[in-house]
C-alpha cells in the first residue's frame, strides 16, 4: 500500500497541463541542463576558491566545504519543507485519504519516504560533485569516494527531520499570514530584503573568485576564522566529513552522527504526525475576527471599480504579494545593492575591460537593471490568468473588453513603472549610473513594462481558448530576452569600437519597436480576443 | 448611443421581446467533437424553464454559450432581443448568472463582490440599496458575514453571494446552472420560492438541474438534451400530470436511445 500512496504522491506533483513529447523532452534536457550548470558552477567556485583558503590557514577550506554543504542540506531542507507542507497538509488529499481504509501511519510514511526521496535526489546532485572535487585537490584515497557517495543518503535522513518540522512551521505560519494582508506584505519584504543580502553576498564571492586577486573584500581573515569555528557546530554534516578525513576516530563520529540523524527524524515524526492528525480533525480551523465596518456601500461608475478590482487582486493575493508587489518595492534596493556592488567588483578587480571598453560597464549595468525591472512586471503581465477562475465574471459582465483590458494592464503598468523609476533615480543619485545610461535605460525599460502589459495581455487572451497554441511564455521570455539584446548591441558597439551613442540609438529604435504595436488600434484585437476567449 | 439610449432601447426591445431566450440553430465544437447539432429552444417571458439532460448532453455548453463564456460556431442566441455575438454588452445586461459552482472574487468581502458587480452593471444607488437588503435578509446573510472575505466562507455561503450578486441588478433573465448544489435545506426552500415568485413577476428563468424533484416542482416547461439536441419539450401548464412522471419520462429518453 505504501508504495502505491507513494506513487500517488509522486503522480500528484507530475499532475498538470498534458504535455506533448516535445516540450516533456525539452522539460527534461532544460532540467538536465540547469543541473548541469549549477554543478559546474559550484565546483569551479569550490575550486578556486580552495586555492585562496588555504593560505590561510590549513583546513580552512574543510571548514568551507563543511559550511557549503550544511548550507545545501539546510535550503534543502527548508525547500523540501515547503513543498511537503503541500504533500502533508493538502485539503483534497485529507479528504479523498481520510475516507480510505489506510492507517495514518502509512500515510505519514509514504508521505515521508516521498520527501526523503526527493530531498536524496537534491542533496546527491549538489552535494556529492563538491566531496568529490575535494578528494582530488586534496588528494585522498579511494575511501574518501566510496563513504562520499553515503553522504546523501544519511544527511538527507537528517535533513527530513527538518523538512517535516519545518514543514509544521510553514503551514501553521501560512494559515495565520493567510489571513492578514499586511503580515503577508511584511513577510515578503523581509523575504525579499535577505534575498537581496543573500544574493548581494553569492555575487561578491563569485566575483572574488573569478577575479582572481588576493583574498580581500568579503573572503576576510576573520571570516574564514569564524568559519573554522562555526563549522563544528554543523552536526552531522562536520561529524560524517570529519569520518571521511580522519580514520582514527571512525565509530564516535558514527556514532554521533546516526544520533544526529535518529533525533532530527524522531522530533520531525512526532511534530508531523501531531500536527496531521491534528489537522486532520480540524481543531486548528478558527474562524476570523469580523471587523466591524459599518460603511454605506457606494455603487461607482466610469472605470474606478474596474481599477479596484485589479488592485485587490494584486494586493490581497498571497500569490501576487510574494511573487510581485513585494519584489516591486523591494526591487530599488535590489538594483542598488547588486549594481553597486557589481561596480565596485568590476572597477577593483577586472580593470583591464574598463580601461579599454569603458562602454561595457554601462551596458552590463542597463541589463541588471532591466533584468530586474521586466522580471518582476513579467510575473504580473498575465493579468487574465491572474483571475483564475473568476475570469466567468469578466466574460459575463457587460462591461466592454477594451475597458477591461486597459483596466487590467494599468495597474501593473502604474505599480512597476513607479519601481522602476524610483530604482534608476536611485542608482542616478547614488553615481552607480550615468544621466545618458539612465534616460537610455528608463525608455527601453518602459517599453518592456508597456508591451508586457498592454501587448503580453493578448498572448494571455489566446492562451484562455481552448486548443490554442500557448503563447503566454512569449511575455515570460520577451522580459530576459529584450535586455539581453540591448546588452549585445552594447558589447558589440563597444567591442568593434563604435561610439556608445549608436548603440544608446539602436536601443531607442528597438524601445520604440517594441511598443509600436499600441499604436495599431490594439483595441480591435482586445476585442477579438476577448470574444474568442471560451471559458470551462 | 449614450447610456440612456442604451438603457431607453433595452426597455423597448424588452416589452416587445416575447421569448426572452431565443436559441437557433446553435452549433458548437471541441476540435473534432460537436456537442450541440443545432440546438433550438425559446424561453417565453414570465416562465420558469428547466433544462435537464445527463453529463455530456450539451447542457452546460448551452449555458456558457448563452451566457458569453464560449462562442457558438453556428446559429444564433438572442437574449430579450439582443444577439449575443453582435449586442454582446446589451445582452448580458439582460440577465443575471449563477454558475453550478459558485465563483466570485474570494479576496473581496461579499460587500466589496456585491458593489463590484452592482457598479458593471451600472446601478442605480437607490435601486441597489433595496435590493441589497431584501436579498440579504432573503438568503438569511449577516451584516459581519458580508464584511467577511468571501474566501473565508462555507460553499453554501458563497453560493449564496452568488445568487445574490445574480440579482442584485433585478434582471429580466434568471439564468441558473445547478444552483441547489451545496444549500442548506432552509436556503434551498427560500430560492424555491424565489424562482417562482420571480416568474409570477414577469420574468424569465432558465434553470439546469440534476435534481428532478425541484424541476418537476416549479417548471412551467422542460426541455430534455440529448446527443446536442432537444429531443422531448415537456409543457406542464399543457400536462400538469407528466410533473409526477418526469423522471420516468427523462430515463425513457435515454433508454430509447440505447443509452
Amino acid at each position: 500500500m505504501i508504495i502505491e500512496l507513494i506513487n500517488k504522491e509522486r503522480v500528484e506533483k507530475r499532475a498538470g497541463e498534458p504535455q506533448s513529447a516535445w516540450s516533456f523532452a525539452l522539460g527534461i534536457v532544460l532540467r538536465i541542463a540547469l543541473y548541469v550548470g549549477v554543478i559546474v558552477l559550484e565546483v569551479f567556485l569550490f575550486n578556486r576558491l580552495h586555492g585562496k583558503l588555504e593560505k590561510y590557514a590549513s583546513g580552512s577550506a574543510f571548514s568551507f566545504l563543511i559550511l557549503i554543504l550544511f548550507a545545501i542540506m539546510l535550503v534543502e531542507s527548508l525547500f523540501a519543507g515547503w513543498k511537503a507542507k503541500t504533500i502533508l497538509f493538502d485539503k483534497n488529499d485529507r479528504f479523498i485519504l481520510g475516507t480510505l481504509p489506510v492507517s495514518s501511519s502509512d500515510l505519514i510514511a509514504s508521505k515521508v519516504s516521498f520527501i526523503y526521496l526527493q530531498e536524496f535526489f537534491s542533496i546527491f546532485l549538489l552535494s556529492v560533485p563538491l566531496l568529490f572535487t575535494y578528494a582530488v585537490l586534496e588528494g585522498y584515497s579511494p575511501r574518501f569516494y566510496i563513504f562520499s557517495i553515503f553522504y546523501p543518503m544519511v544527511i538527507s535522513l537528517f535533513g527530513v527531520g527538518i523538512s517535516l518540522v519545518s514543514s509544521v512551521v510553514f503551514e501553521v505560519f501560512g494559515r495565520i499570514v493567510k489571513k492578514n494582508d499586511i503580515l503577508q506584505f511584511a513577510i515578503a519584504c523581509i523575504g525579499a530584503t535577505a534575498l537581496c543580502l543573500v544574493y548581494q553576498f553569492v555575487l561578491t564571492l563569485f566575483l572574488e573568485a573569478l577575479a582572481g586577486s588576493t583574498t580581500s573584500g568579503i573572503l576576510s581573515v576573520e571570516l574564514v576564522q569564524s568559519i573554522s569555528r562555526m563549522s563544528k557546530c554543523f552536526g552531522p554534516v562536520y561529524f560524517y566529513c570529519t569520518m571521511l578525513v580522519d580514520k582514527t576516530n571512525i565509530f564516535p563520529f558514527t556514532c554521533l552522527t546516526l544520533g544526529f540523524v535518529l533525533l532530527s527524524l524522531l522530533i520531525g515524526l512526532v511534530t508531523a504526525s501531531l500536527a496531521y492528525n491534528r489537522f486532520a480533525s480540524g481543531e486548528v480551523e478558527r474562524a476570523t475576527k469580523v471587523k466591524k465596518t459599518v460603511k454605506t456601500i457606494k455603487v461607482q461608475s466610469g472605470i474606478k471599480y474596474l481599477l479596484k478590482k485589479e488592485f485587490d487582486l494584486i494586493f490581497k493575493d498571497s500569490t501576487y504579494i510574494f511573487s510581485y508587489t513585494a519584489l516591486l518595492i523591494m526591487a530599488p534596493f535590489f538594483s542598488f545593492i547588486v549594481i553597486s556592488s557589481l561596480n565596485s567588483i568590476v572597477y577593483a578587480n577586472i580593470r583591464i575591460l574598463v580601461t579599454y571598453f569603458p562602454d561595457i560597464i554601462s551596458g552590463l549595468n542597463m541589463l541588471m537593471i532591466l533584468l530586474f525591472s521586466s522580471a518582476i512586471n513579467a510575473s504580473a503581465s498575465l493579468s487574465i490568468s491572474r483571475e483564475g477562475k473568476s475570469i466567468q465574471i469578466v466574460k459575463f459582465i457587460p462591461i466592454k473588453p477594451e475597458k477591461q483590458i486597459i483596466a487590467k494592464a494599468t495597474i501593473p503598468t502604474i505599480l512597476s513603472s513607479i519601481s522602476f523609476i524610483v530604482s534608476i533615480v536611485a542608482l542616478l543619485i547614488t553615481s552607480n549610473i550615468n544621466l545618458t545610461t539612465s534616460v537610455i535605460t528608463l525608455i527601453s525599460g518602459e517599453a518592456i513594462i508597456v508591451f508586457t502589459n498592454f501587448v503580453g495581455i493578448i498572448f494571455d487572451m489566446n492562451d484562455q481558448r481552448r486548443d490554442s497554441k500557448k503563447l503566454g511564455w512569449i511575455n515570460t521570455l520577451l522580459a530576459f530576452v529584450a535586455p539581453v539584446l540591448m546588452f549585445v548591441i552594447h558589447f558589440v558597439f563597444a567591442m568593434i569600437g563604435v561610439s556608445v551613442w549608436y548603440s544608446y540609438l539602436v536601443e531607442l529604435v528597438l524601445s520604440i519597436a517594441l511598443i509600436s504595436p499600441i499604436f495599431f488600434n490594439v483595441g480591435k484585437q482586445y476585442n477579438r480576443y476577448f470574444e474568442m476567449m471560451e471559458i470551462g | 448611443m449614450t447610456k440612456e439610449d442604451i438603457k431607453q432601447t433595452e426597455v423597448e426591445e424588452t416589452e416587445e421581446c416575447k421569448f426572452p431566450i431565443d436559441i437557433q440553430e446553435v452549433h458548437k465544437s471541441y476540435g473534432k467533437k460537436h456537442v450541440l447539432k443545432g440546438l433550438n429552444l425559446q424561453v417565453k417571458k414570465g416562465e420558469v424553464f428547466g433544462f435537464i439532460g445527463k453529463n455530456g448532453a450539451g447542457k452546460s455548453t448551452t449555458i456558457d454559450c448563452v451566457v458569453g463564456l464560449k462562442r457558438q460556431d453556428k446559429g444564433a442566441i438572442r437574449i430579450c432581443g439582443f444577439d449575443t455575438k453582435k449586442e454582446p454588452l446589451l445582452a448580458k445586461s439582460t440577465f443575471g448568472y449563477v454558475s453550478s459552482e459558485p465563483i466570485a472574487y474570494e479576496m473581496m468581502t461579499g460587500n466589496e463582490y456585491l458593489q463590484f458587480i452592482a457598479s458593471s452593471y451600472d446601478m442605480i444607488q437607490s435601486s441597489f440599496d433595496s435590493n441589497y437588503e431584501f436579498l440579504r435578509k432573503k438568503f438569511e446573510l449577516s451584516e459581519d458575514d458580508m464584511n467577511r472575505r468571501i474566501r473565508e466562507y462555507s460553499h453554501g455561503m458563497k453560493q449564496k453571494v452568488c445568487l445574490m450578486a445574480s440579482l442584485i441588478h433585478n434582471p429580466e433573465v434568471w439564468i441558473l446552472d445547478e444552483p441547489t448544489v451545496g444549500l442548506d435545506i432552509m436556503v434551498y426552500e427560500v430560492l424555491v420560492k424565489m424562482l417562482r415568485e420571480y416568474a409570477n413577476n414577469g420574468r424569465t428563468v432558465f434553470v439546469t438541474s440534476h435534481n428532478m424533484d425541484l424541476v418537476a416542482k416549479i417548471c412551467d416547461r422542460v426541455a430534455i438534451i440529448n446527443d446536442g439536441v432537444v429531443s422531448d419539450l415537456i409543457d406542464f401548464t399543457k400536462e400538469p400530470l407528466k410533473r409526477k412522471y418526469l423522471s420516468k419520462i427523462f430515463f425513457d429518453t435515454y433508454v430509447k436511445e440505447g443509452q
